[in-house]
């Protein structure tokens, strides 16, 4: 017997009724083929890098145990088919993992719940619009002085 | 001249360490740079062994948009 553990990331716009029947949808293609451990919403994350323009996403860790390792390319490519699923990756376990690690969910996720929602409310931009470019000409020889200094030592 | 030297351990060997989970960001953070890169061996002290698995780790936490592949410019 093999254990598997997948971590997909949603769309963060989707209400917790719409994620909770996409995690339906991926029990009932794995529990064909396999015995699911655990499956449960790991909580709205920042993303480290944005995927398909997205800066957060709900992060959901599936974990389930299988001989029929066939069966796993079709659950794959399910995955990938899958449009709410922003991102997904499948890793092998060495050994059955423990019932749902509880340290690993965030405390934060709360406070990340609200300022999502905040910045979708508003339409703020994340980051402060870059200087002008004229501006920045004036400091450029300034700053690469102290570059080369720095780098000379 | 004074050269003060100090003993490189292996913080996995040191806290018996023997698995790295890839969703265990806190941990993984203290072995790469500012801008992302995976620290050196010849820096951190970590043993091969322990290095092999802390690289696959932290690779597993960049694809899953856990970790950055760079800080640099926008990502």
């Amino acid at each position: 017997m093999r254990y598997y553990e997948t971590l997909y990331i949603l769309n963060p716009d989707y209400e917790k009724e719409r994620v909770d029947s996409i995690m339906k949808d991926v029990d009932e293609q794995v529990s064909k083929f396999s015995q699911v451990i655990a499956h449960s919403v790991w909580g709205k994350k920042r993303l480290a890098y944005p995927i398909d323009k997205h800066k957060y996403g709900t992060y959901v860790l599936f974990q389930f145990e299988t001989e029929d390792q066939t069966a796993l390319g079709d659950f794959d490519s399910f995955m990938k088919l899958n449009n709410s699923v922003l991102r997904f990756q499948n890793v092998r376990l060495d050994a059955k993992p423990e019932v749902i690690e509880n340290d690993f969910l965030d405390e934060s996720t709360e406070r990340i719940e609200q300022e999502f929602q905040v910045k979708n409310m508003r339409g703020i931009p994340e980051e402060t619009p870059k200087a002008p470019v004229e501006e920045k000409f004036e400091d450029t020889d300034e700053a690469s002085e102290t570059a080369e200094e720095e780098t000379s030592v | 001249m004074a050269f003060v030297s100090r003993k490189k351990f292996c913080y996995f060997k040191e806290n018996a360490i023997t698995e790295i989970d890839y969703k265990d960001v806190k941990l993984l953070r203290r072995f790469v740079t500012e801008q992302g890169k995976i620290m050196p061996r010849r820096v951190t002290g970590t043993s091969a062994k322990m290095h092999r698995k802390l690289i696959r780790a932290i690779k597993r936490a960049r694809n899953i948009a856990l970790m950055p592949y760079t800080n640099l410019g926008d990502g």
